[in-house]
């Protein structure tokens, strides 16, 4: 998950580009540093994929 | 995964449209098929570590018992789609994709597929094939 993050998920991530990126979201970004910073990180990689689906197909949890 | 390109196909803006195509798909069908069982069907961004159940399969296979019935209205004639694909996975590439179409084609997106193995000169050697929706009454 670390290496989607970084680049398909947080700003001006290589794969995050026009035309099928290009996004900027204040809080995927938060979740991946923090995530990246810590021993165990599912709990925020859990927490980008969710939001990043909800917002990609509209789940509702 | 699909990556939809939304510039040059502004339907994909469309919420729903995205919604539907999540419908249409039969992962399991595709999984049994092109998996052998072994992959699991999710709704959300593939990744080995963040699979959450929340999203295990949250778009379950809707088939569609008239045309056009996943799609929103506004799409009444239906959605035209290129789907370009590299094929370097064997048979979850060009194939998966193409099986993909069918069931994109079910619900009125008609899908031609494009195969661009990637090659040292940079050249595309494209094939195609096309998915379209049968005309009702046939069979």
């Amino acid at each position: 998950m670390w290496v989607s993050g970084s680049y398909f998920f947080i700003t001006k991530g290589p794969l995050n580009t026009p035309p099928f990126g290009g996004f900027s979201d204040p809080v995927l970004n938060k979740l991946f540093y923090q995530g990246e910073r810590v021993a165990n990180p599912a709990p925020y990689w859990k927490k980008m994929v969710l939001r990043a689906t909800q917002q990609a197909t509209g789940c509702r949890f | 995964m699909l990556t939809p390109n939304y510039k040059r196909v502004p339907a994909f803006k469309d919420i729903r449209v995205r919604q539907a195509m999540n419908y249409a798909l039969d992962r399991n069908a595709l999984n049994k098929t092109f998996g052998a069982g072994y992959a699991t069907a999710t709704s959300a961004f593939p990744t080995f570590d963040a699979l959450d159940d929340k999203v295990r399969n949250y778009y379950p296979y809707n088939r569609p018992r008239r045309s056009n019935s996943s799609l929103p209205a506004g799409y009444a004639k239906g959605l035209n789609l290129t789907m370009l694909t590299y094929g370097p996975w064997g048979s979850v590439g060009t194939p998966l994709i193409e099986a993909a179409a069918k069931y994109f084609a079910a619900v009125g997106i008609n899908v031609t597929v494009q195969h661009r193995p990637a090659s040292p000169t940079g050249r595309a050697n494209t094939t195609t094939s096309t998915s379209r929706r049968r005309p009702s009454g046939s069979t």
